[in-house]
């Protein structure tokens, strides 16, 4: 139990005004008590004086008055038997000392006490002098003094004030005694809810229910037994919310990863046999044909493509969804890459009638590391739709360059504007949603999944830049992007250099025979020497057969997913280790 | 502190001394003869002491003695300034220590001699071999019941004393005492229960009572404390005095009135020379 101090608790507040209460009335009490025993003690030690004088000056008034003063030594001596009474003398009128006793004759006799205060005697053996005029019937007769001894009296006042004290003290212990008992009577159950909040405090939403009761502590005990009730169901029914909850996410971002993985492993698997249709139409396209056949087989390239470039965006965004989309970060030369995209659409602007230009600023960095492909795949997006709503007009691509916050930072803006058909402005923010497009018309009419912008958008965001849209309808569009790149100098840039490949020995791994094929073929008119291999377990050979004459292989083509699927005792990361042991 | 209050105490003992010496010098001492008890005669002559004291100007105190033989010891060394005695006493101090006479009662002073009435002494015969009481063996009153014993032949009995008429005749009425001689003045003095409960078998001849005798060294001062006195007399308490004891006032004494008491004060001469 946690040690709480006295002054902070009610009980404890409680009992030090309870004792302090009762100490000060018990001293104020034993006090006065004192006072009035001293008081009454004084008054009794005075009244012997009171009572002793009238006695002995009756029974010496006679013998004074017959000048007897043999009888008169007789009462005093008689007098002074009685305890008490230290010494009596008795002067007559002319001040001579008639009879003493217990007082030498040859000492002077002390001064007489007025009254008696508080005992403060400081004598070891405290004493009341008291001194009576002798008169009978109005005629002096002298003077009686006498001492009466205190030392009883006060010792018993002494004995009073240590008992005095003593009960004080019993009573103060015995007091607070029953004060804690009766604070822990009345508190307990405070105490009781105090460790209950305590506990709620600390994270036991359910603790213990406290004792009930009619009075208020009982009814707060109630009242808190009720709360803690009601927490306990709430949090109940939050548990199993969010249980629920959290097993809809799971159950979402597992349905999302099948879906992902699906949609990855579908265009994959489609992607496969429309590379060996395009590569096939390529090589028949070269082969001597009629100009009908020729026309036709354009137009399956033409769709060939269209459903490939589909694929790929719904690839991308199956990738960026699922988190799976890695960005590169190699050196690579900015205007080659803007060269680049903007040369294959040159073609088909100016099929189109349309001007495709684009500027630069002078600060724009030639060299820059990043995501060269990616950049690529923003800017052929942007413009691929610059062209796709443009019907005339131009389209002009700016690109800036800005210091970026880090050292060697730059931030790319790239800015491009068409003189197209515009968006809406109601639509504008819904076009990087993806599978959206302003006008349902549109999608009619210019075709396209509606996942273009929305790639870009996710593209940018990876690159750590925003993107925004401007648009008037009928005047066109102008979309700008960011993207944060390295600059780096030009000096660290490995030049490529040509290489001559004619007559390098290559192997193509795959159980697709159309990809194989076509990728074998592709190497063909690079003039490489191919051989095909259709498993791991065959390739392997090959590659040994290859070592064993003395020719091995220069580079090897493996498609990881036809390795899986042939080569059930080895991985893929087993058969690379066999290649490069052998090779 | 302590210097100065030791300083105090010494002069308030000084005063003290002095105002003691002062008193001491001009205390006026009237002596009483033990007649009755010492309360009695102190409250009886508390109004003449008074009006002494207002008159002579200096403190005045009312003594007595235990018994009349110590009371004419003491007058004889010259202790009294005024001695208030018997008769036969008076003429004693007269004779041999030279006080002079002043005055005495109006009122007869007689001895009785009372018997408690319920008792069987009705006649002095039937005292034979009885014992009675006195005041005291040389006061008067003793002195005439004696001289009535042996006129009585009542020789065989034993005479005690003691200290006051109130006590003997406490005595008789408890039957410790078959007779008790105390003067008439005193006997009216007693409780009316008292007096009733006694009964006189005897009474004497007028005789010189209480006498004030002043001291030779007072001489000096007798007419005006005569004055003093027969004025006293005339005060509404003087007359309170004297109707309280049915002395009815002072009169001077009579020519030769204490040389009839030489007789009495012989026997006294005697008591006291033997003790």
């Amino acid at each position: 139990m946690k040690f709480v101090s006295p002054l902070r608790s009610i009980r404890g507040r409680l009992l030090i005004v309870a004792v302090l209460v009762e100490a000060v009335m018990l001293t104020a009490l034993v006090a006065n008590s004192l006072r009035l025993l001293t008081s009454l003690m004084e008054t009794q030690a005075h009244s012997p004086a009171e009572q002793i004088a009238p006695v002995l000056l009756a029974a010496i008034v006679a013998p004074l008055a017959q000048r007897d003063y043999a009888t008169v030594q007789a009462v005093l001596d008689e007098s002074r038997a009685v305890k008490g009474i230290e010494y009596l003398v008795i002067t007559d009128t002319s001040g001579h000392r008639q009879a003493a006793s217990g007082w030498p004759n040859n000492q002077p006799l002390p001064s007489a006490d007025r009254h008696i205060a508080h005992f403060d005697f400081d004598t070891q053996q405290p004493r009341h002098d008291v001194k009576v005029p002798i008169t009978a019937f109005g005629q002096p007769m002298g003077e009686l003094q006498f001492g009466l001894d205190l030392s009883q009296i006060i010792a018993a006042n002494n004995d009073l004030f240590k008992q005095g004290i003593l009960i004080a003290l019993i009573e103060i212990i015995l007091s607070a005694c029953l004060m804690s008992l009766l604070g822990y009577f009345l508190t307990r159950h405070l105490s009781a809810l105090t460790q209950a909040s305590e506990a709620v405090a600390s994270g036991n939403l359910t603790p213990p229910p406290v004792a009930e009761g009619n009075d208020d502590i009982g009814q707060l005990g109630a009242a808190f037994n009720a709360m803690s009730r009601t927490i306990a169901e709430r949090i109940e029914e939050l548990t199993l919310a969010r249980d629920e909850a959290k097993r809809l996410a799971q159950a979402a971002e597992a349905g999302a990863r099948a879906k992902t993985s699906f949609l990855a492993t579908m265009s994959h698997e489609i992607r496969t046999p429309m590379n060996g249709i395009l590569g096939m139409t390529d090589l028949t396209l070269d082969t001597e044909l009629t100009a009908e056949q020729r026309e036709y087989l354009n137009w399956v390239k033409i769709s060939g493509e269209s459903l490939l470039k589909i694929l790929n965006d719904i690839l991308d965004f199956s990738k960026i969804d699922a988190g799976h989309l890695n960005l590169e970060h190699i050196p690579f030369q900015l205007s080659e890459v803007i060269n680049s995209v903007v040369g294959i659409y040159s073609v088909e602007a100016s099929n189109h009638g349309l001007s495709l230009t684009w500027q630069a600023d002078n600060a724009l960095p030639a060299y820059v590391r990043g995501d060269p492909v990616r950049l690529r795949q923003i800017l052929n997006n942007l413009l691929s739709n610059a062209l796709k709503f443009t019907q005339q007009g131009a389209i002009h691509i700016h690109v800036a360059s800005r210091p970026g916050n880090k050292t060697g930072e730059c931030c790319l803006h790239l800015q491009i504007s068409d003189s197209g058909i515009g968006i809406p402005p109601d639509k504008i923010d819904m076009i990087f949603s993806p599978f959206a497009q302003a006008e349902s018309f549109t999608t009619r009419k210019y075709g396209g999944t509606g996942l273009g912008l929305s790639i870009v958008a996710q593209l940018v965001e990876l690159l750590e830049g925003t993107i925004r849209v401007e648009s008037e309808v009928g005047k066109g569009s102008t979309f700008w992007f960011t993207a944060k790149l390295n600059r780096i100098k030009e000096g660290e840039i490995v030049q490529k250099s040509t290489m001559d490949l004619r007559g390098y020995k290559a192997l193509v791994v795959d159980d697709n025979f159309t990809a194989r094929q076509v990728l074998s073929d592709q190497l063909n008119h690079l003039s490489f020497l191919v051989t095909q291999a259709e498993s791991g377990n065959e390739a392997i050979k090959a590659i040994e057969l290859a070592a064993k004459n003395h020719k091995p292989f220069d580079i090897v083509f493996i498609d990881w997913k036809s390795i899986k699927r042939s080569a059930k005792s080895l991985n893929e990361t087993d058969l690379i280790k066999k290649i490069l042991e052998i090779i | 502190m302590i210097i100065s209050r030791l300083i105090q105490s010494l002069i308030l003992m000084l005063c003290l001394q002095m105002g003691t010496a002062n008193a001491a010098d001009t205390i006026f001492h009237l002596g009483v003869a033990p007649h009755t008890s010492a309360r009695v005669i102190l409250e009886m002559y508390q109004p003449l002491r008074l009006y002494l004291e207002k008159a002579l100007g200096q403190t005045v105190i009312v003594e007595t003695a235990p018994d009349f033989t110590e009371f004419g010891r003491r007058a004889l060394n010259q202790e009294y300034d005024i001695a208030i005695t018997t008769g036969h006493q008076a003429r004693l101090y007269q004779v041999d220590a030279a006080y002079l006479p002043l005055i005495t009662y109006k009122a007869d002073f007689k001895a009785v001699a009372l018997v408690a009435k319920k008792s069987r002494y009705h006649k002095p015969a039937d005292l034979q071999g009885s014992t009675v009481l006195g005041l005291s063996p040389s006061s008067l009153v003793t002195l005439w019941g004696q001289h009535w014993l042996q006129k009585n032949n009542l020789n065989n009995g034993t005479v005690n004393y003691g200290s006051a008429a109130d006590s003997v005749s406490h005595q008789v009425l408890a039957g410790e005492a078959s007779l008790a001689f105390t003067s008439l003045a005193n006997y009216q003095k007693l409780p009316q229960e008292q007096q009733d409960a006694l009964k006189i078998l005897a009474e004497s001849e007028p005789m010189a009572g209480r006498v004030y005798m002043l001291n030779k060294r007072q001489a000096s001062q007798q007419a005006k404390i005569d004055q003093a006195l027969f004025a006293f007399a005339e005060t509404e308490e003087g007359k309170k005095y004297f109707t309280k004891t049915r002395l009815d006032g002072y009169r001077k004494l009579r020519p030769r009135e204490l040389e009839a008491m030489e007789p009495y004060a012989a026997k006294t001469r005697l008591l006291l020379k033997a003790k």
